[in-house]
This record gives structure tokens, C-alpha cells and sequence, in this order.
């Protein structure tokens, strides 16, 4: 279910990982796969959650399990899989930099199922490590990055523009 | 000199006082009509010909000139120097009750499509009162309105009206946002009056 190429090409992979810190994988699933995930997650029960001074958006749980996926991220990160929650971000969602909470170090793996997106809309995941430098995950449908935190994230707020709705699970 | 500036239906802050004290969330005032319209108008003119720098954050996304103290428009630096004036001070304390120093913040901004500012409180050293002139007219369905909170829910707004003088009492409680401005743009000049 994993595109052939990432299997094919995993020690190359792997050493862009380790030497820059994270990846980005578009197509990661092969197409058909993804049609079947992507459907399951648009039909989810989500549930809105806000406090104003730090996030707004939806959220559900969901069971995904997969000993391919599963083996091909920790082999990469040495991270073991957790069950994913999964985000849906609409219209005047966001999250923001919280002073009071430091995420522990750590490795954070995203898979996006937006399907159509505009950066001038907002939505990006944009991780900072304090000291001026910013990594962004632009929104893009089958696209998965694993990558090692370092600082905080926030999701830049969904402007008036954004079209559609954009879906993420986070392992 | 508040003659000078001011409406003179707002000479008596006195009046204001209790309004403002008793003005739920958090103390706030909302002054239409506040400042003498045409020299209102003449601020507007030459804070247009300011150059804006876009801000830009997890918090908010806008447009602000650097503090108006360095501007060399003389309209600008008169009005900026009637606000910190002495005078406007005493103003001000007659109506809020506390006391303030003679330096302040002072920043043109504009909020076009899409620009925002997120819910936060503004608490920073010695900030005291945080104040909004209104220099463009919108509609409540254009955005821009200031939300004031209650924990977690907008309790007031106030909507831009050109010439209304807004200001509320900065403090842990003051949990406010500008709401994303829709196919507008919102100009204001604000900025913070400080502790002494």
C-alpha cells in the first residue's frame, strides 16, 4: 500500500532524513489506498474543541493499523506508531505558539488528506525552533512528513479564502 | 489643546467615569464622534502616505507603521503629541482613575481581506491602557470588530466607525481579539498608554 518508490528507495530515504531532520513523502500511499482512507476519515464523527488564548478546531479518533506503515516509520525514525487522531481544520480554526507548554523532543509523523489547497489560505503547520528558523508543512492530499521537533508548531489560522476543509491525521 | 482635538460634547470626562468602571466584560469605552472630524480626516490623509510593514505570526496577520514618533509628517506628529500630551493624560485619568506616564505606543495599522488578530490579554510591563482610533467604517458582517471576552465567550464588540475612540483597562482579565476582516480594510491608529 506504501508507493513502491519510498520502499525501493529506503537507505537513500533514510539518510536525507537523518541528516536533515525531516521528510516529506507526496503520493505516500498508492492511489487507491489513499481513496479508501480518505473516505473513511471524511466521514468521521468530529467533535469541535476551543479555548480562544490556544486552539480551535475538530477532532476524532480514529483506528488505523497497518504492519507495513507501522515497520516503514520505525525503521525510519525509530519511532513506534501510536493509534492517530485525526483533525479536521475549517474556516477561523488555528492553533498557536503556547509560552506555558514546550513540547518534549521528539519525533511527530502528519499525513495529510487535503485535497485541494491555496497557501494564502492559511492552514500550514509551521514548526519554529525559537530562534527565527521555521520549517512549514503546506497542506497536500497523500503526503506524509515525519520530522524531529524541535521548539513548538502552530497551525496558521483558516482566512475567510479557504475553500473546503482540511484533514490531517497525527501519529 | 483638547479643545484643539476633541468633540466638544466629550469635554466633561467626568460624565464618562462611571460608564467606564462599570462597562462589562472589562473596563472599556466606546466615544463616537470623538475627535474634531476634520482634522480626524487630515490624520487619515497623511497616515496614508506612512509606509505599513506586514506582521505576521501564529497570533495575527496585519499591517502597522513603525511607532508615529519617528514620522515626519507634521499632522501625524502633532496628533501624536497631543495624545501623549499632559493634558490628554489628566483627560484620561478622570475617567479611568489611574494615572499614566508621558510616554505611549503609537502605530498606524491596516487590516485588508483575511488579516486578523487572535484572542490574547496584552498583558505587558506596565502596559495600562490599550486605545483604538477609527479611522474607516465597516459593518458588523465585514469583521473587524473588537471582541471583548468573558473566559470563554465574546461578551461586547465594538465595530470600526471612522472617529470613534475606543480604549479598555489592560489587565489578565482583558482577553480580547480583531476579528478577521472580510473584502475591507480596516485603518486605525492605536497603540498603549503606560504605567508611571
Amino acid at each position: 500500500m506504501i508507493n513502491k518508490i519510498y520502499l525501493n528507495n529506503f537507505e537513500k530515504i533514510k539518510a536525507t532524513f537523518q541528516k536533515e531532520g525531516s521528510i516529506t513523502f507526496i503520493d505516500f500511499f498508492q492511489e487507491d489506498f489513499f481513496k479508501i482512507l480518505q473516505k473513511d476519515v471524511e466521514t468521521l464523527n468530529f467533535k469541535k474543541e476551543k479555548d480562544p488564548t490556544a486552539y480551535s478546531y475538530s477532532q476524532a479518533n480514529y483506528l488505523f493499523r497497518s504492519k507495513e506503515f507501522s515497520k516503514f516509520v520505525k525503521k525510519l525514525s525509530g519511532r513506534n506508531l501510536r493509534r492517530p487522531i485525526a483533525y479536521l481544520f475549517e474556516w477561523k480554526d488555528y492553533t498557536i505558539l503556547n509560552d506555558q507548554i514546550k513540547s518534549k523532543t521528539g519525533v511527530d509523523i502528519v499525513f495529510d488528506l487535503t485535497e485541494y489547497w491555496q497557501p494564502e489560505w492559511g492552514g500550514m503547520i509551521i514548526y519554529s525552533d525559537g530562534e527565527g528558523k521555521y520549517i512549514q508543512i503546506t497542506p497536500n492530499r497523500n503526503s506524509l512528513t515525519i520530522i524531529k521537533r524541535r521548539g513548538r508548531k502552530f497551525v496558521k489560522y483558516l482566512n475567510n479564502k479557504s475553500q473546503g476543509r482540511r484533514y490531517i491525521l497525527m501519529f | 489643546m483638547l479643545k484643539q482635538w476633541i468633540n466638544q460634547n466629550y469635554l466633561a470626562p467626568e460624565k464618562l467615569s462611571q460608564k467606564f468602571l462599570n462597562n462589562k466584560p472589562f473596563p472599556y469605552l466606546e466615544l463616537k464622534d470623538f475627535f474634531i472630524k476634520n482634522k480626524l480626516i487630515q490624520v487619515l490623509k497623511a497616515l496614508s502616505k506612512e509606509s505599513f510593514y506586514l506582521k505576521d505570526s501564529d497570533l495575527f496577520t496585519f499591517f502597522q507603521t513603525n511607532d508615529l514618533k519617528s514620522t515626519k509628517n507634521k499632522t501625524l506628529h502633532n496628533f501624536r503629541t497631543f495624545l501623549k500630551s499632559k493634558e490628554f493624560g489628566v483627560y484620561l485619568t478622570s475617567i479611568t482613575g489611574k494615572n499614566y506616564s508621558d510616554s505611549i505606543d503609537c502605530f498606524g495599522t491596516i487590516y485588508q481581506d483575511t488579516n486578523y488578530l487572535l484572542p490574547h490579554d496584552d498583558q505587558l510591563e506596565k502596559r495600562k491602557l490599550a486605545y483604538f482610533i477609527y479611522l474607516t467604517n465597516l459593518r458588523k458582517q465585514d469583521g473587524g470588530s473588537l471582541c471583548l471576552y468573558k473566559n470563554d465567550f465574546v461578551a461586547a464588540k465594538i465595530t470600526p466607525k471612522l472617529n470613534t475612540f475606543a480604549f479598555f483597562e489592560v489587565s489578565k482579565n482583558s482577553l480580547h481579539e480583531v476579528e478577521e476582516v472580510i473584502n475591507k480594510r480596516r485603518i486605525t491608529i492605536t497603540g498603549w498608554f503606560y504605567d508611571q
